[in-house]
């Protein structure tokens, strides 16, 4: 369906840089105003750049980056594949379904000083806050996507003896995919969520501890550098969440229903 | 999946989900006892302290507190968000000029702007209502933008021919196909609310569920903390489901976002 409101490319990127510059140079004024409070675009570069430099800003990427990896793999495994065992099994199904919306409706960050006190604050721990927080979202929509597998192919490998492993990788996985990337794709999101929930409440470190401690001590400066930075990887990641969905689903379009 | 096989009967359905609760409260209730007694919460233990807990003034007084502040937040949230998300979606130069603020802000999660929110307006109750209150902006904005754009352009053909006064053309063509997508900003921002008041009284230790339940938590009452957290995932329930019911209302054919 054609829009009504159609932007032209060139145009609508021009204004959009030009509304980043009036913002900047708006923040560089109100920043000499007050300094206290709201530190100016150029010190909050000059204080990123020294974190850059003496390491403690690519070490701290660094542990973000690998806590949100390894929680946001974990969560794919686990959600992918549960959700694959739950399309083949009715009974799972039918007993356990409900209770992954159940489950999903519960806050993480509310969990957060339960899971600390019971499992303290070492990687492990980090990486369930992780886990959980994007789990749900990536579960659901394969189960989603394995309800919409065509039923004749799965008909026709039953009566072709199949085996279970050929179904899944002919039949199953092909079909669900496309499901799952858009899983994932709010998973990434809220994983990133997750990393930031382990990293605040759990045990700083990381951009969140580098975050915390700079707040702290009221360090404005560091403080609005490192949030700009953290919302530019935000869009980054959700920009590239919707790449990798896009790129799953010409081909579920494609196929033949 | 299998359509080769007869359908199970409802009886087996319920046993399956009995025996399903059963058995995963039984392995909670085991491990939770067995390896980490008094620093995981067990489900006779939340079951004990389900009635004191719920009744106790500390309790109560916490979740009017959370409540409060979240039904402020969304209302200074959801109203302003919503009206800048029609004129964000209809203005197209006020679009493009807002885009790299909103989708930054969007994607970004609301716990990570509380560090700065804290230094801007102090640890109290003025920084919990602003995190709720963006938290709730951002999605309510997106969506209505998402919806003002989404009127067919063919209607707004139609309505330049007829020569609808612009007042009406909002009133009538814009505000209608508006409308569901404005209650599911308001669905998804409820859910948010409610974590990102949870967040702040966390860093921040304001009085309410959030600092409810870590204060529990920390003070090894660990089922009566887990009855916070049970409230607080009862309570986004119960306002999705609201919501949800509301955008059947207004808007049938629509699809809840999940988000």
């Amino acid at each position: 369906m054609k829009r009504s409101g159609s932007d032209s490319r060139p145009r609508a990127v021009a204004v959009a840089l030009a509304g980043l510059l009036l913002g900047l140079i708006a923040w560089q004024v109100a920043g000499e105003r007050d300094p206290v409070l709201l530190a100016t675009p150029v010190r909050s570069v000059e204080a990123l750049a020294g974190m850059v430099s003496d390491g403690t800003l690519p070490a701290a990427l660094l542990d973000t980056g690998l806590l949100f990896l390894v929680g946001l793999a974990a969560a794919i495994v686990g959600g992918v594949g549960y959700g694959l065992v739950l399309s083949r099994s009715k009974a799972l199904r039918g007993s356990t379904g409900w209770m992954v919306f159940a489950f999903q409706s519960v806050p993480i960050v509310a969990l957060a000083p339960l899971i600390l006190a019971a499992f303290g604050f070492g990687f492990g721990a980090k990486t369930l806050v992780v886990f959980l927080s994007a789990v749900f979202p990536i579960l659901i929509n394969t189960v989603e996507g394995a309800k919409h597998a065509p039923k004749t192919l799965l008909e026709v490998a039953r009566v072709h003896r199949s085996g279970e492993w050929p179904l899944w990788r002919d039949v199953l996985i092909p079909h669900t995919l496309p499901y799952a990337m858009s899983g994932i794709r709010q998973g990434i999101a809220m994983a990133f969520v997750g990393t930031f929930i382990a990293e605040f409440f759990l045990q700083a470190t990381g951009i969140g501890g580098l975050l915390l401690s700079a707040s702290a001590r009221f360090d404005s400066a560091t403080v609005l550098g490192l949030t700009v930075l953290v919302s530019v990887i935000a869009a980054l990641l959700m920009g590239l969440g919707r790449r990798l969905e896009k790129a799953f689903a010409p081909w579920r379009e494609g196929s033949t229903e | 999946m299998t359509v080769l096989t007869m359908k199970a009967p409802a009886g087996r359905d319920v046993l399956g989900k009995v025996v399903a609760v059963v058995v995963l409260l039984g392995v909670w209730q085991v491990a939770g006892s067995a390896f980490l007694p008094d620093y995981l919460p067990t489900p006779v233990g939340v079951l004990a302290e389900l009635v004191p807990t719920l009744t106790s003034s500390a309790f109560l007084s916490a979740l009017g507190e959370t409540v409060v502040a979240v039904l402020l937040g969304l209302v200074l949230g959801c109203v302003p968000g919503t009206a800048a998300g029609l004129l964000i979606g209809r203005i197209t130069w006020l679009r493009q000029l807002s885009t790299p603020y909103i989708s930054g802000l969007y994607a970004m999660p609301m716990l990570a702007i509380v560090p700065m929110a804290t230094i801007w307006f102090g640890y109290d109750d003025t920084t919990r209502v602003i995190v709720i209150a963006l938290s709730a902006f951002l999605p309510c904005a997106v969506s209505t933008a998402d919806g003002a754009r989404s009127l067919p352009a063919n209607l707004g053909d139609v309505a330049r021919v007829l020569n609808v006064p612009r007042s009406r053309f909002v009133l009538d063509f814009v505000l209608p196909s508006a409308l569901p997508f404005a209650v599911a900003g308001v669905h998804i921002a409820v859910g948010r609310a409610l974590v990102g008041a949870a967040a702040v009284e966390f860093l921040a230790n304001l009085d309410g569920l959030g600092t409810f339940i870590l204060t529990s938590a920390r003070s090894f009452a660990q089922n009566q903390a887990f009855v916070g957290v049970a409230v607080l995932a009862l309570l986004g329930v119960l306002a999705r489901a609201g919501t949800e019911r509301l955008i059947r209302r207004v808007a049938p054919w629509q699809q809840t976002h999940q988000d």
